[in-house]
């Protein structure tokens, strides 16, 4: 096999099913050798998927334009179109500056997931390690696939595996959160599918190549020539055609987001998922909500985009706020954890949609800060449960005297999360406070201009709440006097199972688990510029479409050719809806 | 590299380094020699500092001192970039800021409107030095460094030792960032960064309740100030298209499409030297965005340098380690925020209200935090009172807005830095003797017990009563004196203003003498009358190791002196009026000095003598008069025993409603969001209910229900 960025990538996303393949191989063996198995898979997939990085990094340092993009191939076919024409389905994967980053998280958190299962999972764990590999898989398959239907096999492929994980091994009510958290999801992604569908048959029509092409790239390409223009009449009611569409991707990514108010089922899954699961959900799997209005939203759909614009901001400023609101009002950790996503991942939001550069850049180094901090944060919190068993923040007290390590972690995480300058977070909220007030303040004037200011002024007390919320529960848990929750003895919780008695403070193998994302969380703080700059070349064509559309639909009394031929929706005339109406529903292209 | 450059990287990179090493090494290996890496940083760093201040000095005075029309001067300084923190493309798209760019463009042009291609958000890791910068990094590492050593003594024994050399050197390393930071974002980065150090070492004695509780609210409280000092970065960035302070010149600064355009373009800075030599009204934008930059900008210097209606967090920082006091909470890190506004006088003279807010915002301050100083009992917080109190002072002579007003807040802030810090290090010296009390009903009379502390002390309360011709006294003479010239200045400008500045010196005044009272009644209850030990001391009650002696004497020293010398030579007023921001011609005077300062003087020393001689009256003897005024004055005294019950009014508007809104917001989560989740979960089940009963498995209501569908079909057509 020829050593090509096509063939690593590929071997990449394969890997962790022959890694979940060894692992039932060697179930016998017992728990000991399906561990190290997982974890070398994992460890191996992380090498390749560094490797790929370190090459977009590096490519991204040339001054020569030829070089800077990595050519991954056209993929390999699945239904080839005949001479005529007809599908043109492919295995085809890429990464590209969207994608690289998210890429090599998903790598670095399995390798962390699977060190803080080294001793929680007892049950079944050549299952347990098979899913998680599946899940790994699915997750590195989204963020490089470059064909519509390999994305979405991959987007649901995910569910499944976190659904029997957080269905066999979670907490008390698992049944209820994985079956709330799968159906939900997978409502969302059900409309995904019907709008991505919709993209390509219009390409199809529109484009006249006759072939219907499923290629993610080539899509881009053909809506950016030919936008989506059409409108969809009901009666005498016209609707934006591209803004369906958009609404349809939006159901799904929404909710994975979880963009406030489709957020509920998140807390539940946190809570009740192991805590490898919690942290691939909030490290990882948060992130496909995001990365696919960036992949599809933004660049297919830029008229909707900028149409929407204002509703998505409100709802991420609502995210913000609500969410450290609510995370305030608990007392479960894990929970109030989960709620301190939705508030982080309604500044991504936020910066996404103030579509500018600050804010792109902003927003998808977010992503990214997210998946360390909470990732962190899950992944401390699950090692406190596995030591005493219970999730209430008031069981606790003074631990920082019994476990000066974990306390340590605790901090970092707490610090980057709350968006401390010098930490990883604050490098991620700047740039999107920033470009949202870019947005409000400067530019032209344009209709809800004043909106846009109480925004940007709201997502900035957000961070207030923020740290009251985690500095609360960091005084709670690990200052004051020691107070330890009473627990089972080990021998009478765990009757026959060879579990080691795990130390008081942290052991190595769990400080292992948990210093790769320090190292990353104090490097992204002080040299964001690194992390940017590769991204950089990918946002910019997006912020700039999407930046100047949302200006030109926005703006006030826009001269007649800047005006979208149909708004949202647009009530006609009686006299020209007469004539339509016979056709009942009609696509029709209104330009 | 010139040393200028070298130095100013050097200062903050030693106490980064002990930072790290204290963190590796100092609990296995160290131990108790963890204060090395810090005592070695913080000596070494200020000396450096001090060649650093010499340099300075002498590269500023090659600057001409006084600007004519020909040779404009904007002060002296020296930029040193290290890494490039982000640079976005195409980020800002300016409309109406003139004074972008310099250099081949012609000023006032429009640059960055749509299309054209916007600057960059480009940032980097810059320091700089500057006879401010320098003036700073001298006074805080001459405290750091005392104040390193004679925590030697006082945290001997402690489990944490180690812990408290780390956090100490990296708030030396942050603080020192801070005050060399040359932009916004990087000022802002440390700005948060003094704070996390604060609050760990506020919290450092975690397992105390108290502590971690107002580790909390002191990052809390700051925290409400950052979210001020953000939204001003955010307007200074959407206003002026830039946080650096300093003009740039940058290759890469045009967008590709200008490639072609000169090959050195220079970003002015917000506080640069191009803007502060253009004519100030097209510098610096004014009205109702110029007055939002300045106050927002002052709301996080309220929360940083504790000023009401902020002030709330610093009492409760007491908790933290004395020497923590001392260095963080009295010499440096609360001055940051004078240090800030003084850093942004342009944005502040942009917009003149914006200077009567600061002035009004530090007198009330002081007079409020003295007024509750005269009834405390814990020894730590008159004093943290105290710090509130002068620090309103410092707002108080930046808010004149004249170049004698922001000298001498400045001035005043280098003089508290020794004397307050020297109150606090005796009051740790008092607070070892008696094993941890503090609180001066349970002891007295300690003046034979504690001799050196006891004269060093005598030294630092003559300085901050301000008494000829201690430190203190220059400088908070120097504050009075601006005021009372403003007022009068501001007389041809508007009888409101006038009578503002003619209030706040008043006000100023009289909070003068309580700040002699107060002072004076703490030390003569410490250390005089019928001595009495608690048994926390037990055999413990006696003078202090030498290792914190020698710092105590030599900021005595200081406090005695340092005032007198530079009051005299002016030599603190010639080189700090050389920083850019001080250079600015719009702040200089139109004439000299007023030589009228005598009376002011006069009466500032006869109000602090009279504070000194009621304290002694009341407090030397057997207190009985005492008693009988606070029963005369029964609610005044309660009100400001129970600190004017700000922090319970806080707790009933701010902290509990907030508390309940997220009560509130969680009920509607669970019963509201999530039950409409769950009920279009329901609605597949319930339509199967609905449509269940017609799948009976009854072949003739099958049979029966056909022929009624196949009638009415019929009738149907019939009918049609």
């Amino acid at each position: 096999m020829q050593f090509s960025p096509f063939n690593v990538l590929s071997l990449a996303i394969l890997l962790p099913i022959v890694g979940a393949g060894m692992v039932w191989a060697v179930t016998d063996a017992g728990k000991a050798a399906i561990r190290l198995v997982a974890l070398a898979t994992t460890l191996a997939t992380l090498v390749l998927a560094g490797y790929l990085v370190l090459r977009h990094v590096a490519a991204a340092q040339t001054a020569d334009p030829a070089a800077a993009t990595i050519d991954y191939g056209q993929g390999t076919p699945w239904i080839e179109p005949g001479p005529a024409g007809g599908l043109d389905v492919r295995f085809a994967v890429g990464l590209d500056g969207l994608s690289f980053w998210l890429f090599g998280l998903t790598a670095l958190l399995m390798v962390t997931s699977v060190l803080v299962s080294w001793t929680a999972i007892q049950e079944r764990p050549a299952t347990f390690y098979s899913l998680l590999l599946l899940l790994e898989s699915g997750m590195l398959g989204v963020f490089a696939a470059r064909d519509v239907i390999l994305f979405y096999v991959f987007f649901e492929f995910t569910l499944i595996p976190l659904f029997f994980l957080i269905g066999v091994w979670g907490s008390e009510e698992r049944r209820y959160a994985a079956i709330k958290f799968f159906l939900f999801t997978l409502a969302g992604s059900l409309l995904t599918f019907l709008g991505l569908l919709a993209i390509v048959i219009w390409n199809y029509y529109e484009s006249g190549s006759g072939v219907l092409t499923f290629s993610i790239p080539e899509l881009t390409r053909s809506l950016a020539e030919r936008p989506m223009d059409a409108a969809l009449r009901i009666g005498r009611v016209a609707i934006n055609g591209q803004v369906l569409v958009f609404l349809a991707l939006f159901a799904g990514f929404a909710i994975k987001v979880p963009l406030f108010p489709l957020h509920t089922w998140l807390p539940l899954a946190h809570v009740q998922a192991p805590t490898a699961g919690s942290v691939l959900l909030a490290g990882v799997l948060l992130k496909i909500g995001t990365y696919g209005f960036l992949r599809f939203s933004l660049p297919m759909l830029p008229e909707a985009t900028a149409l929407c614009a204002p509703w998505i901001l409100w709802l991420a400023t609502g995210g913000i706020l609500y969410g450290a609101l609510v995370a305030l009002a608990q007392g479960d950790m894990k929970r109030l954890i989960a709620y301190s996503s939705v508030s982080h991942l309604g500044y991504a939001m936020l910066g996404i949609f103030a579509l500018s550069n600050l804010g792109l850049a902003g927003g998808s180094l977010q992503m990214i800060n997210h998946g360390l901090s909470t990732g962190g944060l899950f992944a401390v919190v699950g090692m406190l449960y596995e030591r005493y068993h219970t999730r209430e923040i008031a069981q606790y007290g003074g631990l920082a005297a019994r476990m000066p390590w974990l306390a340590f972690f605790m901090l970092v995480f707490t610090f980057s999360s709350i968006g401390l300058p010098g930490l990883n977070g604050f490098a991620g909220e700047f740039p999107i406070l920033l470009g949202m007030f870019q947005r409000a303040w400067s530019g032209p004037p344009i209709a809800g201009q004043t909106q846009l200011q109480v925004m940007s002024v709201l997502a900035v007390a957000g961070v207030v709440l923020g740290a009251w919320y985690m500095l609360w529960l960091v005084k709670c848990v690990f200052f004051g006097p020691v107070k330890e929750p009473h627990v089972a003895t080990h021998s009478a919780a765990h009757e026959g199972h060879d579990e080691p008695v795990l130390p008081r403070d942290l052991s190595w193998r769990e400080i292992a688990a948990l210093a790769p994302l320090v190292v990353f969380i104090v490097w992204i703080g002080v040299a964001p510029q690194g992390f940017i700059g590769p991204m950089s070349p990918a946002l910019e064509p997006l912020a700039a479409t999407d930046g100047a559309l949302f200006e030109r639909v926005w703006q006030l009394e826009p001269p007649a050719d800047a005006r979208p031929a149909v708004a949202l929706f647009e009530i006609l005339p009686a006299t020209e809806s007469a004539a339509s109406s016979l056709a009942g529903e009609e696509l029709a292209g209104v330009r | 590299m010139s040393r200028i450059d070298l130095l100013i990287v050097l200062i903050p990179a030693l106490p980064l380094a002990a930072t790290l090493v204290t963190a590796a090494l100092g609990r296995r290996v160290l131990g108790t020699a963890s204060h090395l890496p810090a005592l070695l940083a913080t000596a070494t760093a200020f000396v450096l500092s001090l060649v650093l201040l010499f340099d300075v000095r002498r590269e500023a005075s090659a600057v001409p001192t006084q600007p004519t029309a020909t040779t404009p001067s904007a002060g002296y300084e020296r930029v040193v970039s290290l890494w490039t923190w982000a640079n976005i493309a195409d980020a800002y798209h300016g409309l109406d800021v003139k004074l972008l760019r310099a250099g081949n463009q012609p000023a006032g042009e429009l640059i960055g409107a749509p299309g054209t291609g916007g600057f960059n958000f480009s940032i980097d890791v810059a320091l700089r030095a500057d006879p401010l910068t320098a003036i700073m990094l001298a006074t805080v590492t001459l405290v750091s460094m005392l104040v390193v050593i004679y925590s030697i003594g006082y945290m001997h024994g402690d489990p944490g030792y180690w812990r408290f050399y780390t956090y100490v050197s990296l708030f030396v390393f942050s603080m020192t960032m801070l005050v060399s930071a040359s932009n916004f974002l990087l000022l802002y980065v440390f700005w948060e960064a003094v704070g996390v150090c604060s609050y760990l070492l506020i919290g450092f004695w975690y397992q105390k309740r108290e502590a971690a509780a107002a580790g909390m609210k002191a990052f809390l409280v700051n925290r409400v100030g950052d979210f001020g000092f953000a939204l001003g970065v955010f307007l200074i960035w959407v206003t002026y298209g830039t946080l650096n302070f300093h003009d740039v010149n940058y290759h890469d600064m045009l967008d590709a499409s200008d490639a072609t355009g000169p090959a050195k373009v220079a970003v002015t800075g917000v506080l640069g030297t191009t803007r502060l030599l253009a004519p100030a009204s097209e510098a610096y934008v004014g009205g109702a965005i110029g007055l939002a930059i300045a106050l927002l900008l002052f709301v996080g210097a309220c929360g940083k340098s504790a000023q009401f209606p902020l002030h709330v967090w610093l009492p409760d920082a007491m908790e933290g380690p004395t020497p923590v006091s001392a260095l963080i909470h009295a010499a440096t890190m609360v001055t940051a925020g004078v240090y800030m506004v003084a850093r942004c006088t342009p944005l502040f003279l942009a917009a003149p209200e914006a200077s009567h807010v600061v002035a009004a915002i530090g007198g009330f301050t002081a007079l409020l935090a003295a007024l509750i100083a005269v009834t405390q009992t814990d020894l730590k917080r008159v004093l943290a009172y105290s710090t509130i109190s002068q620090l309103g002072y410092m707002f108080l002579g930046l808010g004149t807005a004249s170049l004698a007003g922001i000298t001498a807040g400045m001035f005043h802030l280098f003089t508290h830095a020794f004397f307050k810090a020297l109150l606090f290090l005796g009051a740790g010296s008092v607070m070892h003797a008696m094993g941890g009390v503090i609180d001066m009903r349970s002891f007295g009379g300690l003046r034979r017990k504690l001799p050196v502390t006891h004269w060093t002390m005598f030294i630092g309360s003559l300085a901050l009563a301000g008494v000829v011709p201690l430190a203190g006294f220059w400088s908070k003479d120097e504050v009075l004196a601006a005021v009372l010239d403003k007022a009068v200045a501001a007389g041809e400008a508007g009888e409101s203003v006038a009578s503002l500045y003619r209030t706040l010196y008043w006000g100023a005044l009289f909070t003068a003498g309580l700040t002699a009272f107060y002072t004076f009644r703490a030390f003569f209850w410490t250390f005089y009358g019928e001595e009495r030990i608690p048994p926390e001391a037990g055999h413990h009650a006696h003078e202090s190791p030498a290792n914190m002696i020698g710092p105590l004497a030599v900021l005595a020293i200081l406090s005695a002196f340092v005032g007198w010398w530079f009051a005299m030579t002016h030599g603190f007023a010639r080189l700090l009026n050389l920083t850019p921001s001080l250079a600015y011609a719009p702040l200089q005077p139109e004439h000299a000095a007023h030589g009228g300062h005598l009376t002011v003087a006069a009466v500032s020393t006869l109000v602090a003598c009279g504070g000194i001689l009621l304290a002694a009256y009341l407090y030397c003897g057997d207190r009985s008069e005492v008693r009988a005024l606070a029963r005369w004055f029964a609610p005044a005294y309660r009100l400001s025993y129970s600190k004017f019950f700000i922090d319970p009014i806080y707790n009933a508007v701010v902290v509990l409603p907030l508390r309940g809104l997220a009560a509130v917001s969680y009920w509607i989560d669970r019963y509201v969001i999530d039950a409409l989740v769950n009920l279009c979960g329901y609605l597949p089940l319930a339509i199967g209910a609905l449509l269940r009963p017609l799948q009976n498995g009854v072949v003739p209501f099958y049979a029966m229900v056909m022929v009624l569908g196949m009638l009415v079909l019929l009738v149907g057509s019939l009918l049609g």
